[in-house]
């Protein structure tokens, strides 16, 4: 399968709720292979109805959409979901099962895969996220920065080469919010972030997208559009308290700190 | 938030905790309708003893049990008192125009210990394992998958909704309409009874696409975690044995069943 290096092309994309109400306008940008990039905007801008496009979970109504060299069409959309994990925003809905080592081995049986070949998958994803030893533990008794882990963990025991977060540092405190940007940073796949945290994507992400009322208004480096205070207001966002205090020198002391 | 603990006595040991979940579900269910079968008074106390040996055996603590026990002594209390004027047959005494029979009394206790030796014996049954362990017995034996999937999300979400009416019942309370019981507290109370419902559906659909994109395709499967070795069978054996003596008893009982 060619992909040009470029695993996610998405061309004119349109989407609109049954009531009408228009959630995406022709959506258009390309991510290259091993990308971090950033998907900002306010509320209600249209980021997490994206994220369902691109492991179809909604079905375009308009556009295109490529997904590492496959056109997101019915008769990909498995082995494309195979290859594309989405970690949902609030992990009560991501972890459904009663125990988190049959959540993790959820992805990986309903691929098929032998069973020994699941264990070793749960036991190195659950050394990713750092929570070894709570196979057995019922996801009702984690706390929410373990439930986001463990939500971040299902995905990657399927082997993902792009994963898509959703609000991923969501109401967790400081302490667990740093544990997550550190463990985001470790992984290997091209991640698409969509997050309100500004902070944390100029941390990890090279690459911000900007997404309002269904439109992409800026894409380019984070160091250029997370870091423009006008561009920011204008689109319900703000800057952090790092840039405006350090201007360009932020960029630094949050990739140190992270 | 925990609310109860359902596994609180799933961690002790003795042999029904050792016991392999599926051999032990399927052996003592046969025990219990062997026991619901039964008619003779007489073997039924040999069974109600047996349930409680059990119960002893599984080293559940009694205080518990009794606790639970009392809601079936209720249900069965409203049977039994209505039992021995209402079945007809050798009158013992009338008081004013009830005519309290022999048979009558005969059945309220047959009622009565079979209703205690079965509720005693859901004890070693399923207290003794994780509910988690449950549901894959269930699983594992092949119960339909659909019927394991909604159990195992109920068992999920049960928690998640109890903390979502627990919020929503907080939040009419902080703004003034506690538990009162009026026009308005009840309009109120039905508002958030509705919201909860939207909610509950809402997040349905958002389960169901998290299901999804993980590649579900309408089953539901976890991997085998019971070994049964050689010990399972003989305890599964034993019970299931006992379990078809007391038949053999009650048919070859001198006295025909209800003579007594």
């Amino acid at each position: 399968m060619k992909t040009d290096g470029k695993p996610m092309v998405v061309r004119n994309l349109s989407y609109s709720y049954a009531d009408g109400t228009s959630a995406l306008e022709d959506v258009t940008f390309e991510i290259s292979d091993g990308d971090s990039v950033a998907l900002v905007g306010p509320n209600g801008a249209g980021k997490s109805t994206l994220l369902l496009h691109l492991n179809g979970i909604l079905s375009r109504q308009n556009g295109s959409i490529e997904i590492l060299g496959l056109p997101l069409e019915k008769k990909n959309v498995g082995s494309i979901r195979k290859r594309v994990g989405l970690v949902f925003q609030d992990p009560e809905d991501q972890l459904f099962m009663s125990t988190v080592f049959d959540d993790i081995a959820f992805g990986p049986i309903n691929m098929g895969l032998p069973e020994e070949q699941v264990r070793e998958r749960v036991r190195w994803a659950l050394t990713e996220v750092g929570l070894n030893g709570y196979e057995d533990r019922c996801p009702h008794h984690l706390s929410v920065g373990e439930k986001k882990k463990v939500s971040v963990a299902t995905v990657l025991s399927m082997g993902p080469e792009i994963i898509l977060l959703d609000e991923p540092t969501s109401n967790l405190d400081p302490l667990a919010r740093r544990r997550m940007i550190e463990m985001l940073k470790g992984l290997r796949a091209t991640k698409l972030i969509a997050s309100h945290d500004i902070e944390m994507l100029l941390g990890i992400c090279d690459r911000a997208i900007l997404l309002d009322d269904g439109r992409v208004v800026a894409d380019g480096k984070t160091a250029d559009v997370l870091t423009d205070p006008e561009l920011l207001r204008e689109h319900g966002l703000e800057v952090p308290m790092l840039v405006k205090l350090f201007g360009s020198d932020a960029l630094e002391v949050i990739r140190e700190e992270f | 938030m925990s609310h109860f603990d359902i596994d609180e006595y799933a961690y002790l040991e003795s042999p029904f905790h050792s016991f392999d979940p599926r051999a032990k579900f399927v052996s003592v269910l046969v025990l219990m309708f062997s026991i619901v079968l039964l008619n003779d008074i007489r073997i039924l106390a040999a069974g109600l003893l047996l349930a409680v040996a059990l119960v002893l055996v599984s080293r559940i603590p009694l205080l518990f049990v009794m606790g639970r026990l009392k809601w079936v002594a209720l249900f069965v209390l409203a049977v039994v008192m209505v039992l021995p004027f209402s079945v007809s047959g050798t009158a013992l005494f009338s008081v004013g125009a009830l005519t309290f029979t022999k048979e009558g009394f005969l059945q309220a206790l047959v009622i009565s210990v079979k209703a205690f030796s079965v509720v005693l014996l859901i004890f070693p049954m399923l207290a003794t394992m994780k509910f988690v362990s449950f549901i894959k017995a269930l699983e594992k034996l092949h119960v339909p998958n659909r019927l394991v999937q909604m159990i195992t999300l109920t068992y999920r979400y049960i928690f998640v909704l109890l903390n979502e009416i627990q919020r929503t019942l907080r939040s009419i309370e902080s703004r003034g309409y506690g538990k009162r019981t009026s026009i308005l507290g009840l309009k109120n109370l039905g508002n958030a009874i509705g919201m909860l419902l939207v909610r509950s559906y809402e997040r349905g659909g958002r389960i169901f696409d998290a299901m999804v994109s993980r590649g579900y395709n309408g089953r539901m499967e976890t991997l085998r975690e019971f070994e049964i070795n050689s010990k399972d069978w003989a305890k599964a054996a034993s019970i299931v044995a006992v379990a078809v003596l007391l038949h053999v008893a009650a048919f070859t009982s001198l006295v025909p069943p209800g003579a007594t």
